[in-house]
C-alpha cells in the first residue's frame, strides 16, 4: 500500500530536543487532514515514546509509516532495557534519576499513557541491549 | 457591516511595491508572495498580525482607513478610547483634556474601553474557578484567534467564549444612551486586526461597533489642540478620567494586563512568533498547569500596535505610570472610587459564538488526496535544494513547495532549478529569464550590467 515515511535520530540525555519528532508528526497529521482527536492520541503516544528513549536509554531510531489507514511507529534503542515489563507498565512506576525528575519527566505516567491512547502497542527489551516499542493508531474510524 | 470572511484591513499598493521580498519573509503564515514584480496577498491564510507592514521600506502595506467623515452619519457620535492612547501622551497630559480635544473632533461623548474590563475579569475568574476546559485562551487579540483557527485548529475549543472590553463598553454604552438619538460608537484603533474583526467578526454575527478610527490618523489632530491649551494643575476627578475603570485595568491590553488580577495560574506571552513556537509546544507537549493563556499578537501587546504613533516602550512605561498615579488617587479620594457602568450586564448579553477551526495546513479534505499530495511533496522536497533564497518568490522552499502542490507554481520557478535543467537542455536560458520576469517584473532586468 501507498504511504510515507519518516525517520528520526534520538540521542539519549538530549532533552532540549526532545519532542522534535513529535512535533514534526503533529504537523503531517494536520496536512493529511486527520481527526484532532486522533492526532492528539498520536502524539501522546510518540511524544512519551519518544521521551523515555532520551530519558532512559543512550540513542535510538524512530521509523514512522503513514499509510490512508493508519499510522505505524516503530522506536528501536539502544540501551539498558527493561527488566520486567508488565512492571513498567504500571501507572505511577518509573526508575527514573532524580535529574530526570527534577526536569518535570519521570512520573511514570508514560507507558500507561502509551497504551491508553493506541491501538496497539508492543513493548520488547533485551537488558543490555535495549528496547523496541511498536505503536498502531488507526487514522480512520 | 459586510460580512466578507476573507476580508482584511491591510492591502498592498502594488504601484508603491519594489518587490523587495521583505514582507514575504517575515509573514508567519505564508500569506505573501511575489508575482508580478510586487507582493500579493493570499487572503485566506493572513490573520492580520501586521507583521509585513512593519518591514516595508517604502510604506506599500497600508491600513484601510474611513477616516472621521464617518462619524457624521450620526447624530451621537461616541469616541471608545482605548488606554493605550492615553500612553501616546506625557503624564502630566490629563486624560480630561484629552477627552476634549478629541470631543473637539466632533465626537459627542467619551468613553474607555477598559470600562468593560472588570466584567471580563470576574467572568475569566468564573471560569478558571469552574475548572472549565484547560488552558482557557483570552479572546482578546484577533490576530492570535485567527492564527488559532488557521494553525491551532485544536485550540479552537479553548478560547474564552467571551467578547473583550472593547465590544461590552460599547454593549454598556448602547444601554446607558438609549434614550439619545442614532447613537454610534467609533473604536479608536491601535492595529489593523481589530479593523478587520469589526468589518469581518468571527465571534459574532455583527461587531457592536460602528466603525473604527485609526490611532495614527487622528494623533496629529489631538496633538495640536492640546499644544493650544493651558495644563489646569487644580486636582478633580473629572480630570483624571471618566472614573469607570480600575488602576489595574489600564494596563489591560499591554502583556500581563489581563491575568493581574486572576487566580490560578496565568501566563501572557507576546510576539506573534513566541505564540506560535509556545501554542506548537503545548499542543506536542500538553500543558496541564496553566489555567489561563493571554496571548498578544504585538509586542508589549497594543503599545506595539503598528497604529500606534509612540515607541511601545514608552507608551507601556507611561502606561504604568498612569495607572500608579489612578491608584494613588483612589486611595486618597476612597469616595471617589470607580463606577462601573457594566455592573447590570449578564453573561449572555457578551458572550460569543464558538470560533471554527479553519485550517490553511491540511494538503486536502479528503485524507486520501491529502496523502497523495504529501507523497507528491516528499518528492518535491528531494529536489529543492533547501536554500530558503526567495528566488522563487516564496519565503521558503517548503512554500514553493506547497504551492506547486495546490496548482499555483511550478518547479521553474526555483532558480537553482532552472540552472539544471538548462544544464540537461529542459529549459533555455531566455525561457529560464522570462519565468523570473514573470515573477519579479520586467523592470528588475532592464538595467545594463
Ligand atoms: N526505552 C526505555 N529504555 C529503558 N527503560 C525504559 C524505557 N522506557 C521505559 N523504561 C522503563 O519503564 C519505566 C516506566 O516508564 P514510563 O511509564 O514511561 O514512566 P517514566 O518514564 O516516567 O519513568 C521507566 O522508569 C523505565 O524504568
Ligand atoms: S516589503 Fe513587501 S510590500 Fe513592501 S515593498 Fe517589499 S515586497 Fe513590496
Ligand atoms: S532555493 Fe529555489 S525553491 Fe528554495 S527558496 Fe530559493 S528559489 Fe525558492
Ligand atoms: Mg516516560
Amino acid at each position: 500500500m501507498s504511504g510515507i515515511t519518516f525517520t528520526y535520530k534520538i540521542e539519549g540525555g538530549d532533552f532540549v530536543n526532545a519532542g522534535k519528532a513529535s512535533s514534526e508528526i503533529k504537523r503531517t497529521l494536520k496536512q493529511l487532514n486527520v481527526a484532532q482527536k486522533t492526532i492528539r492520541r498520536v502524539v501522546v503516544s510518540l511524544y512519551e515514546a519518544e521521551v523515555n528513549i532520551v530519558a532512559h536509554a543512550h540513542r535510538g531510531n524512530i521509523d514512522v509509516a503513514i499509510n490512508s489507514e493508519n499510522i505505524s511507529i516503530i522506536l528501536k534503542d539502544e540501551g539498558p532495557g527493561i527488566k520486567d515489563i508488565d512492571k513498567a507498565m504500571e501507572v505511577g512506576f518509573s526508575t527514573a534519576s532524580p535529574s530526570v525528575i527534577s526536569m518535570g519527566f519521570g512520573a511514570g505516567m508514560g507507558l500507561p499513557n502509551m497504551k491508553k491512547n493506541s491501538d496497539y502497542l508492543n513493548v520488547e527489551s533485551e537488558v543490555g541491549v535495549g528496547t523496541t516499542v511498536t505503536i498502531k493508531v488507526a487514522l480512520i474510524e | 457591516m459586510k460580512k466578507d470572511s476573507l476580508y482584511h484591513a491591510i492591502h498592498i499598493d502594488i504601484e508603491k511595491c519594489i518587490g523587495c521580498s521583505h514582507c514575504i519573509k517575515v509573514c508567519p503564515t505564508e500569506a505573501l508572495h511575489i508575482w508580478d514584480g510586487h507582493s500579493n496577498l493570499n487572503t485566506e491564510r493572513c490573520i492580520d498580525c501586521d507583521e509585513c507592514y512593519r518591514v516595508c521600506p517604502v510604506g506599500a502595506i497600508q491600513v484601510e482607513d474611513d477616516g472621521l467623515a464617518q462619524i457624521k452619519q450620526f447624530t451621537t457620535k461616541v469616541a471608545l478610547i482605548p488606554s493605550v492612547f492615553m500612553g501616546q501622551f506625557p503624564i502630566h497630559v490629563k486624560a480630561r483634556e484629552v477627552f476634549k480635544a478629541i470631543q473637539e473632533l466632533g465626537f459627542t461623548y467619551v468613553y474607555e474601553v477598559e470600562e468593560g474590563s472588570q466584567l471580563v475579569e470576574d467572568l475569566i475568574t468564573e471560569k478558571i474557578e469552574n475548572q472549565e476546559k484547560t488552558p482557557i485562551i483570552s479572546s482578546f487579540c484577533p490576530a492570535v484567534l485567527r492564527l488559532i483557527q488557521v494553525n491551532f485548529p485544536q485550540f479552537t475549543d479553548n478560547i474564552i467564549n467571551l467578547k473583550t472590553p472593547v465590544d461590552i463598553t460599547a454593549t454598556s454604552i448602547r444601554k446607558q444612551l438609549k434614550h439619545k438619538e442614532n447613537v454610534g460608537v467609533f473604536y479608536f484603533t491601535p492595529c489593523s486586526a481589530k479593523i478587520t474583526s469589526l468589518k469581518a467578526p468571527i465571534g459574532e454575527e455583527e461587531s457592536v461597533l460602528d466603525g473604527v478610527i485609526n490611532m495614527d490618523s487622528v494623533f496629529n489632530k489631538i496633538q495640536a489642540t492640546l499644544n493650544n491649551v493651558t495644563p489646569t494643575v487644580k486636582k478633580h476627578k473629572k480630570e483624571i478620567s471618566n472614573n469607570a475603570i480600575k488602576p489595574d485595568h489600564i494596563l489591560w491590553s499591554l502583556t500581563g494586563g489581563e491575568i493581574k488580577n486572576l487566580p490560578g495560574t496565568c501566563l501572557s506571552i507576546d510576539g506573534i512568533k513566541n505564540i506560535i513556537s509556545f501554542l506548537d509546544r503545548i499542543e506536542t507537549r500538553g500543558c496541564h498547569e496553566i489555567d489561563f493563556l493571554e496571548m498578544k499578537g504585538c509586542d508589549q501587546g497594543c503599545a506595539g500596535g503598528i497604529l500606534t504613533p509612540q515607541n511601545r516602550f514608552i507608551t507601556a512605561q507611561r502606561l504604568r505610570n498612569r495607572a500608579k498615579y489612578y491608584s494613588e488617587y483612589y486611595n486618597e479620594n476612597p469616595e471617589e472610587s470607580p463606577i462601573y457602568h457594566t455592573d447590570g450586564i449578564s453573561f449572555d448579553e457578551v458572550k460569543t459564538l464558538k470560533i471554527k477551526p479553519r485550517s490553511i495546513i491540511k494538503f486536502d479534505s479528503d485524507p486520501m488526496k491529502a496523502l497523495r499530495k504529501m507523497e507528491q511533496s516528499q518528492k518535491i522536497e528531494k529536489i529543492l535544494p533547501s536554500l530558503d533564497c526567495g528566488a522563487c518568490g516564496f519565503a521558503s522552499c517548503k512554500a514553493l513547495n506547497r504551492n506547486i502542490i495546490e496548482g499555483k507554481a511550478d518547479l521553474e520557478y526555483c532558480f537553482v532549478l532552472q540552472r539544471k535543467k538548462e544544464e540537461i537542455g529542459e529549459l533555455t536560458s531566455k525561457e529560464s529569464k522570462g519565468v523570473l520576469e514573470k515573477i519579479w517584473g520586467e523592470q528588475k532586468f532592464k538595467n545594463n550590467i
